[in-house]
């Protein structure tokens, strides 16, 4: 088991945003999270990641048999998960190869590696700079420093594919790209994926999933993992929308 | 109160005024000589003015009470501490407690004259670019800390620079104190004639190894950058953190030259560097670019004056500081332009990053602008670590002193990126790395 959520309620500023989120990740399986704008989707991946203005109320997250709560943001890091981030920060005046490097070795280190080589580093860089079919003068730019936003999801996609994670996170990666753009993304995944390793992927709309083929699909509404199913349950979403589902849960509550 | 603060600043004054009489006796039968000319002019711009104190707007963020109050010894004349870093390929001049050290200095690169000013007059190559250069100097009264500098210094020297010469090399101007038990105070004067259409790099380098017995350094440097010269001055000072350092810079330009202050205020207990440009032509560019670090204890303040004074010219002016502990920053940039001067172009930016709650900035842009076709442009910013940054590099796995060191880095880089030479901007960037790595460990 690499993820175990249970029963998590999380709030920001006294708002509860998650109400009691069971999910389960296996090794070598992908989930989809869906559900409409506001249900706690992109919390669910903060919360994970260690954002700390999300307060966890009630409940736990188990991440590789360890209470991942009472993990700090950089040792979960070090521990294998990623997130790629919804909006990456611009950093002017960090070049990307300086970044790239600087937390390779941190990461290493904290896995009991050796520290790489400035050319085992570039070499590691190169090989999946090609991998992504993106362009090398990525690394000599400050990191997403004017970069469009498909740009910078690249660059989240390859930070990925260098740190090579146990758990990675998309969080609406997909959002505002062109085909081009997602079917880099979508690349990116399928070549990491590995039966050590597992994805979650956060997303408001079914055709990342067209690249990504996931295992299980999860609907989140109003704070809870209301329905889930398998990549059949993102096609219905994206040809009928989350109406029904509304429907459904207005029933139930009554 | 008023009463002692009184007497601490008019008693160092006449102290001073009487260790320059004493050197001024001591030139009997110099007569008009300018060498004579400069000390009894710095004696009277002394003499016409006081020492400043907060009420003075230029000091009002930095007290010189304490500096004036103590008593130091005389500097004596000693030899070179050790030996200076190697820094890139240059030609390294040293002084020790202002006066130049030949033992532990290099030979001059072609097209490079050094010496004091009296053998500069003797000189054919030299002797008429010094004298209009020694006019301007006399022409107006020197402000106070200059003036000591200037009367006080063991010797005035002069480094000329031939019409239209490259020199490939920098010149390196190590200022070194001769270490002791007691605090001295000493003081350094340089002339720098760059001639017509010659180009020419110079590092001042203020370094200090071992802790400096709170001694007071005053450095005067006067530059004339000649009619399309480019004179481009790094300074790199990491001075002890019990030092205090008065730099006096002025710079006078003629038409079409290009001056650049590249500056590095990483060390020093108390650390004030006066710039003053004047523009005297027209076309003139003038790029000032400092990084200023202070911690605990620490106060570092840049007061730059750019006098634009020419149509047709245009300054760039970024300062970017990092203060931590209850390190102390100020930054007063001055801008006049004056009725003439149209279609002049002025830029100044001065960013700071606060990273303790008991560090404190000053940052005051002062622009007086009486031409009414010019585009100037200025700001202040004062803050943080940016949160969301933080959190994107730990989600990276680094910690999150490694991920404040990253961006404090970031944060000056852009001003490194200005400088002309990226070989001296490369070994600068190393002596901000180890600053920085001492100010976090002590700091916030």
């Amino acid at each position: 088991m690499i993820l175990s959520i249970k029963d998590l309620h999380v709030s920001v500023e006294d708002t509860q945003i998650l109400k009691g989120v069971d999910l389960e990740v296996r090794a070598g399986e992908v989930h989809a999270i869906m559900g409409p704008n506001g249900s706690g989707k992109s919390t669910l991946a903060q919360v994970i990641a260690g954002r700390e203005e999300y307060e966890v109320t009630q409940g736990s997250i188990t991440y590789q048999g360890q209470d991942l709560l009472e993990l700090e943001v950089d040792e979960r890091a070090l521990a294998g998960i990623f997130l790629a981030f919804q909006y990456p920060v611009e950093i002017p005046g960090v070049s990307t190869a300086q970044f790239l490097k600087s937390t390779i070795n941190a990461i290493r280190e904290g896995r009991g590696q050796e520290e790489l080589s400035a050319i085992e580093l570039l070499k590691l860089m190169r090989n999946k700079i090609k991998m992504l079919g993106m362009d090398e003068q990525f690394l000599s730019r400050s990191l997403n420093d004017g970069f469009s936003g498909g740009e910078k999801k690249k660059n989240e996609i390859l930070q990925m594919a260098v740190l090579e994670p146990t758990l990675g996170i998309l969080d609406e990666t997909d959002s505002g790209l062109d085909i081009d753009a997602l079917k880099i993304v979508a690349d990116g995944v399928n070549a990491l994926k590995n039966d050590n390793n597992a994805f979650v992927i956060v997303t408001h709309y079914q055709r990342l999933l067209n690249y990504i083929v996931p295992d299980f699909v999860h609907v989140i509404y109003d704070g809870r993992i209301v329905k889930s199913g398998d990549k059949d349950l993102a096609l219905r979403l994206e040809a009928e929308g989350y109406d029904w589902i509304k429907n459904e849960m207005a029933a139930i509550a009554e | 109160m008023t009463a002692t603060t009184t007497d601490i600043y008019t008693g160092a004054k006449e102290a001073y005024l009487a260790r320059i009489d004493a050197l001024i006796s001591g030139m009997n039968g110099m007569g008009d000589h300018p060498v004579h000319a400069l000390r009894r002019h710095a004696r009277a711009s002394l003499d016409n003015t006081a020492f400043p104190d907060r009420k003075n707007e230029d000091w009002k963020y930095t007290s010189v009470r304490n500096l004036l109050a103590q008593s130091y010894a005389e500097p004596e004349i000693t030899s070179p501490t050790d030996a200076p870093t190697a820094t890139p390929d240059a030609c390294t001049l040293v002084f020790v407690n202002g006066r130049f050290n030949a033992q532990g200095s290099d030979p001059l690169p072609e097209h490079v004259w050094f010496g004091t000013l009296r053998e500069a007059l003797g000189q054919s190559r030299v002797a008429e670019s010094v004298q209009a250069a020694t006019q301007r100097i006399l022409s107006e009264p020197l402000p106070v800390f200059d003036a000591l500098a200037v009367g006080l210094a063991p010797d005035i020297y002069v480094l000329a620079v031939d019409d239209n010469a490259r020199v490939e090399k920098p010149v390196r101007l190590v200022h070194q104190r001769a270490t002791g038990d007691q605090a001295v105070q000493s003081n350094s004067s340089l002339i720098t004639c760059v001639g017509r259409g010659a180009e020419i790099e110079l590092i001042e380098w203020h370094a200090s190894a071992s802790p400096g017995n709170a001694s007071y350094v005053n450095a005067s440097h006067k530059m004339l950058v000649g009619d399309g010269a480019t004179c481009n001055v790094y300074r790199l000072q990491m001075t002890a953190p019990d030092i205090h350092l008065i730099a006096n810079t002025k710079i006078f330009q003629e038409r079409d030259s290009v001056a650049g202050v590249y500056s590095a205020e990483l060390g020093a207990k108390l650390m004030r560097h006066n710039l003053h440009v004047l523009h005297e032509g027209t076309n003139i560019t003038t790029n000032l670019y400092g990084v200023f670090i202070a911690g605990e204890g620490q106060h570092t303040d840049t007061q730059s004056f750019i006098d634009h004074a020419i149509p047709h010219c245009q300054s760039n002016e970024l300062y970017k500081g990092i203060l931590a502990g209850n390190g102390r920053g100020v930054f007063n940039g001055k801008i006049i332009v004056r009725q003439d001067a149209q279609k002049t172009n002025a830029f100044q930016q001065n960013s700071t990053l606060v990273l303790s709650p008991n560090a404190v900035m000053d940052s005051k842009p002062q622009l007086e602008i009486y031409a009414d076709d010019v585009r100037c442009s200025h700001g202040a910013t004062i803050g943080q670590l940016d949160e969301e940054a933080l959190f994107y590099l730990r989600s990276r796995g680094l910690s999150a002193s490694r991920a404040g060191a990253l961006l404090q880095k970031a944060f000056v880089q852009d001003v490194l990126d200005h400088f002309p030479n990226q070989e001296i901007a490369g070994t600068v960037s190393k002596h901000i790395d180890s600053v920085m790595s001492h100010i976090s460990v002590s700091g916030s």
